[in-house]
């Protein structure tokens, strides 16, 4: 058995502060956020606040069933009568929920559930809309070897690939559509990995949840290409609540990406979603996310907040869930991506890669709850903090009695970039069967100058140094993620530290 | 002359550590330069190779003809300048191999030699590992990360023979080795050795010497070169100590 | 404070070292050292020995040591024969101790060594009243070990080597401790002083002669090490004796600036083996290395212990720990880095990896961090698991017998540590010697 790790932290202020000048120097340098354009449509937003009011709202402009409105009027009661949470490792002024708006969409897009799609195929797209998808490169025109769901503010405007995914049984359409066209399913799922009170977030998406992407993949299939959502948020003051579930069935196998981004705006916006994936047994899921969220201007104002609540369960025996995520965005993020490993011989993983700079904030992670019997978990955790921010591990392995012959392996590796930043690791480890393995590894490191005249006494500039560095750090994360995702994250990295990265 | 430094005064912190210093190399030498802690051997070969933190408040660094005056320690580096380092620093998560790969070819872009790939770098690489006699894992572990003392020291030599440099400056190699790893970084100086590569070996003690045999040892006291001589001085020193060295110039 | 509740099979194992220790005080001219004793006596009493509830003795249980009343006997004569056979096969400076006591005539001529060098036995070095403090100058930090604080009770032999600055000595000090008399009371105390820029290694081996012998028999040695600036040591020890001994060391090293200090303890031997390293990283830029590659069977329990003190700026030290433990045995592992306000850029690792070959086996490791600087870099690891089924059924499958792939996985295992020893002799005679025990465990 393994003595939980003791607490890394690596204070601010360093006594070699000279050393950390020109790093500091190099990062300080203006960021640019290239996603941080606004698009300018004709966009209807409901008035800010929150209340059962808004909430009917809500699910009357989409039109639901009444077992949804029930389900978002119960979980409003249940998180109106929680607070706040602030535990995290991160400060911020309690949020003021009546100054946000909880629904923003297109115009032309707000018909979802009205128009008919069926018989027109794809709906029309705004324009405006279609070209700021076009800016950040989501394919939303179904000419790529992605199927992609794209979501603007509150709702989906486009769905690709559809057709083709059908004629396997596989169903990838918007949350909403899903609730029209497949109740039974999201009744039988929704809200059974996290349930509604799970926590303030979870509770709050529950009753104002906007739009999401439902992944239902039948038995034996195996999905032929990666499905993708990009969220995108471009309303000022709103927040998005988007709701995702992702269902594999007995022996199937998908691959499901996410990224988003949101324009340069002076407040905080906040981002608040749920995502359920159920693996049923023999089935595999690799869930990876690219998060670019605007983190705000140089102090973080304005950023988005991002809390999130991401949870999977293998169901059956065999099965698989694997979480990988590249973080580089939003002012505050919160996010521990889990899997419950209920299936005997179950196999949960967590590949994370965490990037803070100037006042960023993130507490991120993972928790793995050991219930089957050999069932095993891999978390491998990378966290870079640069200039003034704070990167913080929090995760959790728990063995129950019932898991025999169950196995973790944990590695959690944190470095500083200059002075003026914090690295934080809290491991929590459980261990409730004796049989079981725990392996757990943690080291923290710094770059300093001293790294950084080495390569350049062996004729490497400064800026590819950090560069190389950074990278090198991350490769073993960034190897988990599909091809083109890698890559977009290794820019990301790049552009994130910009001014000390060419 | 490879090499030609003309009352070299260099300071950190405002504090002048180097205080009128000259040295002329040729081609092909080996030149020793001992002293006490605190002499300024350290400083002198970071000044050397440009290190931001020093400052050369007077005389000048000539290199293969040319002024280094405001060069970054990059540029020297392409010119064919080489730091073994007393601490070699650890690079987390960076491969050996891509590490000198990047090296290697920033170094042959500036020099106009075309960039090696991968395959081209590998079997340069392996021929280097050959014949410094080390292991063949060298290149797949991260910079430094996890090695010993005598394993980041020899390390440096291989980054040494990989770069081809025209002048070696190593910093108290030495320290910290033990016998067995003595002779191989020795081995490796000696397999480097060449009529156009010189070699300034930095030193607090005789040891290293007595495998790679200097032409001239140099003391170094006070920021200057207060004694010249041959290898005899060396194990001179080893014998009496600086004492009477230090004694004769302050006296002198 | 009350006093603590002392059984009285304790009591009379405490009363019995104390008469032993005024016995050795009545046959000892140096007054100065009949004091230190006399001091050493009162702890003692007041002291006794630890019991579970001292949370350093949780796992180490000392029932069947107290049961036994060890004495100090004569040695008994040996020929070179018996001697020899305990030998590497890599040219040594052979000193030898039967049953606790120097024997210079069973030893190499130590006249013979370089003329930088010089030994010196306990006898010659307690003779002389103002030099035998050079044998117990950490008398406080000794005395915070119940063995330690034992052995200033009854310390009797031991030796005094010093190296002058800048020598290098090539053929490795060999210590050789041969065990003989049955419920003989080994305690030893050295001190070996590595001067500046001076170099050496040193073996330490403790063996029985017979091998399968029944009686108990308890073999205690504290020994102090300082390394100067710039000096380098590299210390094996390999602890063989038989399965019915007591074995307990601890090793008190202090550091100067850019000195390199790098030990190995190989362990097969001993019904309670118990090694404890204390180190203090006195200066800047100090490198350490302090490895361990411990084998249990039966009812053995095996507990290796550093305590790892990082007291001033650019620190290294790495540590790696394996245990195998088969049958019933016990493995305890418990190490402590500590980082001082002032030791800024520390690097200290510390790995400890355990197999256990039997659902009766059990380990017990504490791996610990106390840090006080805010710039250093510092990880430990730690893992303790079952051979995997899957590796055993991989060589099956490539037609490997079951016991040989166990075999051959838990050789890998338990040698890795060996890997840090540089010289290829001593490594291999490290590897023979781990392999020899490895050999007697029943899979």
């Amino acid at each position: 058995m393994v003595e939980a790790a003791k607490i890394t932290d690596l204070t601010h202020d360093a006594p070699f502060e000279s050393q950390y000048e020109e790093i500091d120097e190099l990062l300080s340098k203006k960021q640019f956020y290239k996603e941080g354009f606004i698009t300018n449509t004709n966009v209807e937003t409901f008035a800010k606040g929150i209340n059962e009011d808004v909430v009917r709202a809500i699910s009357e402009k989409k039109n639901e069933p009444q077992w949804m409105l029930d389900f978002r009027l119960k979980a409003l009661k249940v998180w109106q009568s929680m607070e706040e949470p602030h535990w995290a490792k991160a400060e911020y002024e309690p949020l003021d929920y009546q100054d946000y708006s909880y629904y923003s969409a297109p115009e032309c897009g707000s018909c979802a559930g009205e128009c008919n799609t069926d018989e027109a195929g794809e709906p029309e797209i705004d324009p405006e809309v279609a070209k700021a998808f076009a800016e950040l490169g989501v394919p939303i025109e179904g000419n790529s070897e992605v199927a992609v769901d794209a979501i603007f503010d509150s709702i989906s405007v486009s769905t690709t690939k559809r057709e083709e995914l059908a004629k396997l049984g596989i169903i990838f359409c918007s949350f909403s559509e899903a609730v029209q066209d497949y109740p039974d399913l999201v009744q039988k799922y929704i809200a059974t990995v996290v349930p509604v009170g799970d926590n303030y977030f979870a509770a709050l998406n529950s009753a104002v949840a906007s739009d999401g992407t439902f992944v239902y993949v039948p038995e034996g299939v195996h999905c032929p290409i990666e499905l993708s959502t990009y969220f995108r948020i471009n309303e000022a003051k709103t927040g998005q609540f988007e709701r995702t579930i992702l269902i594999a069935e007995k022996g199937s196998y998908v691959s499901y990406l996410e990224g988003c981004s949101a324009p340069v705006r002076d407040t905080y916006q906040l981002h608040a979603a749920v995502v359920e994936v159920i693996v049923h047994e023999d089935a595999e899921v690799k869930y990876s996310t690219v998060q670019n969220w605007y983190p705000g201007d140089e102090d973080c104002h304005g950023g988005i907040l991002n809390f999130v609540t991401k949870r999977g369960i293998c169901e059956g025996d065999n099965s698989k869930l694997s979480w990988t995520q590249a973080e580089t965005g939003s002012a505050i993020t919160w996010k521990y991506p889990s899997c419950i490993l209920k299936g005997d011989n179950s196999i949960g993983e967590f590949y994370s890669v965490a990037l803070t700079n100037r006042h960023q904030q993130a507490d991120t992670g993972t928790k793995m709850i050991h219930i089957g019997k050999n069932t095993k978990s891999t978390i491998i955790s990378k966290g870079l903090s640069a200039g003034f921010s704070d990167n913080t591990y929090r995760g959790l392995v728990k063995i129950l009695p019932s898991a025999e012959g169950a196995r973790n392996f944990t590695q959690c590796d944190s470095m500083l970039i200059g002075d003026k930043c914090g690295a934080h690791t809290f491991p929590y480890i459980e261990v409730g069967n004796s049989s079981a393995q725990m392996e757990h590894e943690a080291t923290t490191s710094r770059i300093g100058e001293d790294q950084l005249f080495y390569c350049q006494q062996r004729g490497i500039s400064e800026q590819d140094a950090i560069s190389m560095i950074v990278n090198g750090f991350c490769k073993d994360v960034f190897s988990e993620l599909p091809l083109e995702f890698a890559q977009e994250a290794e820019e990301l990295l790049a552009i994130s530290l910009e001014g000390s990265v060419g | 002359m490879l090499l030609k430094v003309e009352n070299l005064h260099a300071e950190i912190d405002d504090k002048e550590i180097i205080k009128g210093l000259n040295l002329e190399i040729k081609p092909g030498e080996i030149h020793a330069i001992m002293g006490p802690n605190g002499a300024g051997k350290s400083t002198l070969a970071n000044v050397l190779v440009g290190r931001d933190e020093y400052e050369v408040t007077d005389g000048s660094i000539e290199f293969d003809g040319e002024d280094l005056d405001e060069l970054d320690p990059e540029e020297r580096a392409h010119k064919g300048m080489f730091l073994a380092f007393q601490y070699p620093v650890e690079i987390p998560g960076v491969s050996n191999k891509f590490f000198m790969q990047t090296a290697v070819n920033a170094v042959r872009n500036e020099r106009g030699q075309p960039e090696l790939d991968m395959f081209e770098f590998d079997e340069f690489a392996k021929e280097k590992i050959e014949l410094l006699d080390m292991r063949s894992d060298l290149l797949d572990r991260s910079v430094n990360v996890g090695f010993s003392g005598g394993e980041k020291k020899r390390n440096d030599i291989f980054q040494m023979a990989l770069l081809e440099p025209k002048l070696c400056i190593m910093d108290e190699t030495d320290s910290g080795l033990d016998i067995d790893a003595l002779k191989l970084v020795a081995n490796g100086v000696n397999s480097l050795r060449s009529p156009d590569r010189s070699f300034i070996v930095v030193t607090h003690y005789q040891r290293l010497l007595d495998y790679i045999k200097p032409d001239y040892v140099h003391v170094l006291y006070d920021g200057k070169i207060v004694k010249s001589g041959g290898f005899e001085l060396g194990q001179q020193l080893e014998e009496q100590g600086y004492d009477e060295i230090i004694r004769h110039y302050h006296n002198g | 404070m009350e006093p603590r509740k002392i059984s009285p099979v304790v009591q009379q194992a405490v009363d019995h070292y104390i008469d032993q220790s005024q016995t050795l005080n009545q046959h000892t001219e140096n007054q100065s050292l009949q004091s230190l004793r006399a001091k050493a006596q009162m702890l003692f009493a007041d002291r006794a020995f630890p019991t579970q509830k001292d949370e350093d003795w949780q796992y180490t249980k000392l029932r069947s040591f107290t049961q036994n009343h060890f004495k100090s006997q004569p040695a008994k004569h040996l020929t070179l024969e018996q001697v020899n056979q305990f030998l590497p096969d890599f040219p040594v400076t052979k000193v030898v101790f039967v049953d606790g006591w120097f024997n210079e005539a069973l030893s190499d001529d130590l006249g013979a060594l370089p003329k930088q060098a010089s030994f010196e036995s306990y006898a010659d070095v307690t003779e002389q009243t103002g030099d035998f403090h050079k044998l117990y100058e950490h008398e406080d930090d000794v005395a915070k070990e119940p063995f330690g604080l034992l052995n200033s009770c009854l310390a009797a032999d031991g030796f005094f080597f010093e190296l002058e600055a800048n020598a290098t000595l090539e053929t490795p000090l060999f210590i050789l401790h041969i065990q003989t008399n049955a419920l003989q009371s080994v305690q030893v105390r050295n001190r070996i002083d590595v001067d500046e820029n001076a170099e050496m290694t040193i073996v330490e081996r403790y063996v029985s002669l017979d091998p399968n012998q029944s009686e108990a028999a308890f073999t205690n040695v504290v020994t102090q090490i300082d390394v100067a600036k710039y000096a380098r040591v590299r210390q094996i020890i390999m602890q063989e004796q038989h399965e019915n001994a007591f074995y307990f060391n601890n090793q008190y090293v202090f550091q100067q600036d850019h000195s390199n200090f790098i030990t190995f303890f190989g362990s097969t031997g001993s019904l309670i083996s118990r090694h404890q390293n204390h180190l203090w990283m006195n200066g800047e830029h100090i490198e350490t290395e302090q490895n361990s590659a411990c084998l249990a069977r039966n009812n053995q329990t095996v507990d290796s212990r550093t305590d790892t003190q990082h007291n001033d700026v650019w620190g290294l030290s790495q540590q790696l720990h394996k245990y195998v433990l088969a049958d019933s045995s016990t493995g305890v592992f418990n190490g402590m880095i500590r980082v001082d306000q002032k030791a800024q850029k520390t690097d200290g690792q510390m790995d400890n990896g355990n197999l256990i070959l039997s659902n009766k086996a059990r380990m017990d490791t504490k791996p610990q961090l106390e840090i006080y600087a805010d710039d250093v870099k510092c990880s430990h690891g730690s893992a303790t698991g079952q051979i995997d089924d899957k590796q055993i059924f991989y060589m099956q499958a490539r037609g490997i017998n079951k016991s040989d792939a166990i075999r051959i996985i838990t050789h890998a295992f338990l040698l890795e540590p060996t890997e840090s020893i540089s010289n290829d002799g001593i490594r291999a005679w490290v590897v023979s010697r781990l392999s020899n025990g490895l050999e007697k465990i029943n899979h």
